[in-house]
């Protein structure tokens, strides 16, 4: 057996069926059974998600003896995700867009104040603190391959006004909703600083399979979970077998 | 008794009052400033590294410190403070010469237009030649510089056009300059950017006569968009941190700060709305009984940056009730009093995910097996009892429960 322990927060569920399904179907990792285990680190008796422990920031002591006494062959890490969404649903009363470096030709939204992409980053950065930290903290408690998953796209406007409870929670002006363009070049920014914590800790990145992003940079619709940030099962499935991929090469021998 | 012009001199023009018998942290080298301003005026700042310390105090002291360019509402605090928002009144960074001030007023009133606009680092890095370090990594494309820049400037303008009062601390007489234009640079091209190239760039040490004439231009422009305008002018007390004369450092930095001082002088005798604030001397004149710099002979210690700022309120600041009451208000409301108990975005993806972990508990493997019995039982958000550590996989599916709580949603 291979056993794979999955860490996260709302993004994990969709993981998490996904995985279930593939060990239905017999799915092998490594030559052998995949197992697996899936932790919610909003779990009350898991939080904080972090101590302070010295002046250092070390994951919660429950955690850390799970993680002991699991002994994974690898980690899947879903951890945060929903930054980028929570930051960019509703334009404030001055709007704004930014350039993205990756992508400088992207649309930028007429009107809007242009502002430099290290100010996005720069925030974003400061408002994934916790969820930054947590990877390294995890980093630091085990020694098997860990994977970081990255998590889904935006979803459209339109889907966002199918569930505006999900975001609001009172009445809102959706003259004040954000574009569709614009919510993905913050996803990509969030991802570019998962993509730098990654490096920085050797922890490979498991970013999300092209055929899942629609022409518009929005997750496809196929993979759509039942609201109007999550991804479903599908998403989940495809993103353990990427995750698979990239942990095979880094599995040990001391498998059961 | 014989009287003679140095008989009736008040005490600040006689050394042994005024220096030597003075006790520590009361040299006070102000004898009249030519004006004061009052709380409810709008003061400016720029200069070296010396006048972040000035902006720093007028702003904590409750004075109306300017900002003309603040962040966006979007950007976090700290992500302000890494782009350098609020560390002078624009975001213009370090102006160490008299050049590069009368060069900012003329770009930003579009009569200059540097050749050399930007430099170009690799692919996704640009870097602004006239602000090299005012953002981390620089800028993603010239396209962005250029949107940034536009903002900037419209800010220079508003500054200029609205102070009351502009504090300037001159630091350098070093600069390097483009050959093709004259663009003069904070930095040496290849320093925080760019390439230094003999053909492109050379070194210039201005002259007292070019620093006045600097000056002389920038306070006529000065006065062209705002006649009521006050300029307060000081020479930075830090040490060049190097020379690109053929000479020691320590003899560059004299060179530098005396035309600097000399040049304050030529310009606050000439000018009506200009006064001279002697850091300089409180810090670096060597008379006053502290030293007052840090182990590396440079950084100036607290304790001269305070007894600075003692005397320059001491002399440019007006004092009377109602303002102190003021100043006191906008001291209670500073910036160190206004951070948010939680975090907004926090609190969001908490209720966010709060809401997707309901499912937590209804999937699993369709072959899982039921919780060990080893494994202790732990309690869910809604207070029930969930088996084990909550792995998904040991938990068996089942169909949702109509009553499940549905979570208040935030981001507004």
């Amino acid at each position: 057996m291979t056993k794979i322990l999955g860490l996260g927060h709302s993004h994990i569920v969709a993981i998490a069926k996904g995985c279930y399904e593939l060990q239905d179907e017999g799915f092998q990792l490594g030559g052998a059974l995949l197992v697996s285990r899936f932790l919610y680190l909003y779990d009350p008796e898991l939080t904080p998600t972090l101590t302070e422990e010295s002046a250092s920031s070390r994951l919660n002591p429950r955690l850390r003896g799970i993680i002991e006494d699991e002994e994974p062959d690898g980690i899947i890490l879903s951890v945060g995700g929903n930054e980028h969404i929570a930051l960019s649903v509703l334009q404030p009363k001055e709007r704004f867009d930014f350039i993205l470096g990756s992508e400088p030709e992207l649309d930028l939204e007429p009107g809007a104040v242009i502002l430099p992409e290290a100010a996005i980053r720069e925030t974003m950065r400061e408002k994934m603190a916790s969820t930054l930290t947590t990877i390294e903290a995890i980093r630091k408690e085990t020694s098997a391959p860990i994977i970081c998953l990255e998590p889904p796209p935006p979803l459209p406007n339109s889907r966002i006004m199918q569930h505006p409870q999900e975001f609001f929670r009172k009445s809102f002006d959706p003259r004040r909703l954000s574009g569709d363009v614009f919510r993905y070049k913050m996803w990509r920014t969030q991802s570019a600083l998962y993509r730098e914590i990654c490096m920085r800790e050797d922890i490979p990145f498991a970013a999300v399979p092209a055929e899942f992003m629609a022409p518009s940079g929005m997750l496809a619709e196929v993979v759509w979970g039942a609201d109007a940030s999550h991804a479903n099962a599908l998403f989940g499935r495809r993103m353990i077998q990427a995750a698979a991929e990239l942990i095979e090469p880094r599995l040990g021998d001391g498998r059961q | 008794m014989k009287t003679h012009p140095y008989s009736k001199r008040p005490d600040y023009a006689l050394w042994r009052r005024a220096v030597a018998d003075v006790a520590p942290g009361e040299l006070d080298p102000v004898a009249e400033a030519p004006f004061r301003f009052g709380v409810r005026e709008k003061i400016a700042t720029a200069g070296s590294c010396f006048a972040q310390h000035i902006g720093r105090y007028l702003k904590s002291s409750g004075c109306n410190y300017l900002v003309t360019e603040p962040p966006h509402s979007f950007v976090s605090p700290q992500a302000a403070d890494a782009l350098n928002y609020g560390l002078y009144t624009a975001r213009y960074g370090n102006i160490y010469t008299s050049r590069q001030l009368l060069q900012l007023f003329e770009r930003a009133y579009g009569r200059f237009t540097p050749k050399e606009s930007h430099w170009r680092e690799g692919a996704g890095h640009v870097i602004d030649p006239f602000r090299p370090q005012i953002q981390p990594g620089g800028f993603n494309t010239a396209r962005e510089l250029d949107f940034d820049r536009e903002r900037h400037f419209e800010a220079v303008r508003k500054a200029f056009e609205t102070l009351d009062v502009f504090v300037f601390t001159l630091g350098l007489t070093e600069l390097w300059r483009s050959r093709e234009d004259g663009a003069a640079f904070p930095l040496c091209p290849g320093v925080a950017g760019g390439d230094y190239s003999p053909a492109r760039h050379e070194f210039v040490n201005l002259s007292v006569d070019e620093i006045v004439s600097d000056m002389t231009a920038f306070l006529r422009g000065l006065r062209a968009v705002n006649p009521a305008a006050r300029v307060i002018l000081t020479v930075s007390p830090v040490p060049l941190v190097a020379t690109a004369e053929a000479r020691h450092v320590l003899t560059s930095t004299m060179y530098s700060k005396s035309a600097l001082r000399v040049s304050c002088d030529a310009l606050s005798r000439t000018f009506s709305q200009v006064a001279y604030f002697p850091s300089y001397e409180i810090v670096a004149g060597g008379y006053a009984p502290t030293d007052y710099f840090a182990s590396d002979r440079r950084s100036v210690t607290p304790e001269g940056v305070a007894h600075v700022m003692r005397v320059f309120e001491r002399h440019f600041i007006k004092r009377n009730a109602a303002g102190e009451a003021l100043r006191g208000a906008l001291r209670a409301l500073g910036p160190t009093r206004s951070a948010p108990a939680e975090d907004p975005i926090a609190a969001a993806m908490r209720v966010m995910c709060d809401e997707e972990a309901l499912a937590l508990e209804r999937i699993g493997p369709s072959s899982s097996e039921e919780p060990s019995a080893a494994e202790p039982a732990l309690q869910n958000e809604s207070g029930k009892e969930s088996a084990a550590h909550e792995t998904l996989a040991d938990k068996p599916e089942r169909e949702a429960d109509s009553a499940d709580p549905v979570n208040e949603r935030l981001v507004d």
